[in-house]
């Protein structure tokens, strides 16, 4: 859809905390967003995870 | 393939449930039954609910109960409860009517499982149909057989 190759991992709260290797975006849910305060990757809350518009809107203006 | 991770029995309809924690339990409970994981692990899921919210209420109407990979987990598996009066979780996606839920022995099966799940529900109309199905054969059909 977007045209970027991508390497896309699901991880816990503590395993995206403590990641060696940062990812560049984290997807979460709203109610975790305090859960990933202050770690070095961009953090967009997602509220339909099946809405490929609203994945691929947000993923754009992120990584634009 | 995502049918193979359904057990005999874990997709189930009901018209009520109590809460949104009666459904959730009610849910990872099916996966207890059909012999995919120890009862411990509805425990570890009641915790992460109650700790972070209902943080597995991923789209309108629908939530995916899971907890981490853990020792609870003897084979990568699903359920559904799918309610005809929906729960309210304290989720923006609320009402809940499919209380899906779902566990994995580790990190690659949990993605792979997760990849089927969204390519499933992202196809037109699977969300509505399962929300709408008048019978459990109609669910059992979308989920087991891929008749969309």
């Amino acid at each position: 859809m977007l045209g970027i190759e991508a390497e896309v991992r699901a991880v816990s709260i503590d395993e995206a905390r403590g990641a060696d290797k940062m990812a560049q975006v984290i997807l979460a849910t709203p109610e975790i967003l305090d859960q990933l305060a202050g770690i070095p990757a961009e953090v967009i809350a997602i509220n339909n995870i099946f809405d490929l518009g609203e994945l691929g809107e947000k993923l754009k203006a992120t990584l634009s | 393939m995502l049918s193979s991770y359904f057990g005999p029995g874990s997709i189930v309809t009901q018209g009520t449930s109590p809460s949104f924690v009666a459904a959730v339990t009610q849910s990872v409970s099916l996966l207890v039954a059909s012999g995919k994981t120890e009862l411990s692990y509805v425990d570890e899921v009641l915790e992460s609910l109650k700790t972070l919210g209902p943080y597995f209420v991923i789209a309108p109407g629908l939530a995916l109960a899971h907890a981490k990979p853990s020792d609870s987990v003897l084979a990568p598996g699903m359920a559904l409860l799918r309610l005809d009066e929906p729960v309210i979780s304290g989720s923006a996606n609320d009402p809940v009517s499919l209380i899906f839920s779902f566990c994995s022995p580790n990190a690659s099966e949990h993605m792979e499982m997760l990849g089927g799940f969204g390519q499933l529900m992202s196809t037109d109309q699977v969300m509505n149909n399962l929300l709408n199905a008048s019978a459990l054969s109609v669910i059992e059909d979308i989920l087991l057989k891929n008749a969309l």
